[in-house]
């Protein structure tokens, strides 16, 4: 799965492994959950 | 819905809270409501305290998007000043909790979520030019703020 990261001016792309992804909650179109021990949100 | 009247009480002292008047309270009780109801998947299957979160985040992003929105309106965003705003309800809010979410990054009192917060700004689509405006960080913390944000992301993502 690819992600979209921003930087200072525009976004980059970076693909992400949904298996290390442990899904919490979904709200809305936003899954939030743990990966790698950060808490982070992936926006469909 | 039923689950909105049961806090409603709760909810409305939120508002009033925020907007610091009955009648802007009512108002965003009603957008929250409007919400509420169309979106029943928000709260469905919820604890009460599951539920009572939902809806105060609900109702203060529908409070932070008004502010902006007045903002915009009545001054245009890239020129917006707090100071510009002070007849503005809505943008003398939006500057109160931006200075009080400033004030706890500023102490060190910052969880993780406000320690980020040019890099979620970024995200919503706000350039840094305007993220520096509107939260006062100098334009060079929030340049390294978003890129520090990002590089610990992507070696995250990367490993």
């Amino acid at each position: 799965m690819t992600v979209q990261l921003p930087n200072e001016q525009d976004f980059i792309e970076m693909d992400i492994d949904l298996g290390r992804f442990k899904l919490d909650k979904q709200i809305g179109e936003v899954s939030f959950g743990w990966y790698d021990g950060v808490y982070v949100g992936i926006k469909q | 819905m039923n689950s909105l009247v049961n806090d409603i009480n709760q909810l409305f002292q939120y508002a009033v809270k925020l907007t610091g008047s009955k009648q802007d309270g009512e108002d965003l009780i009603q957008d929250l409501a409007e919400v509420v109801f169309k979106i029943p998947e928000y709260y469905a299957g919820k604890t009460e305290t599951e539920r009572k979160m939902i809806f105060c985040r609900i109702l203060k992003n529908i409070f932070i998007n008004r502010a902006v929105f007045y903002a915009k309106q009545s001054k245009g965003f890239s020129k917006y000043n707090p100071k510009h705003v002070e007849n503005d309800v809505w943008g003398k809010l939006q500057k109160l909790e931006l200075q009080k979410a400033l004030k706890d990054y500023e102490c060190g009192r910052y969880h993780d979520k406000k320690r980020t917060l040019p890099f979620r700004l970024r995200l919503e689509g706000y350039n840094v030019n305007e993220i520096s405006e509107i939260t006062n960080i100098p334009l060079k913390k929030a340049y390294t703020s978003i890129s520090n944000t990002t590089r610990f992301l992507k070696k995250k993502f990367a490993a």
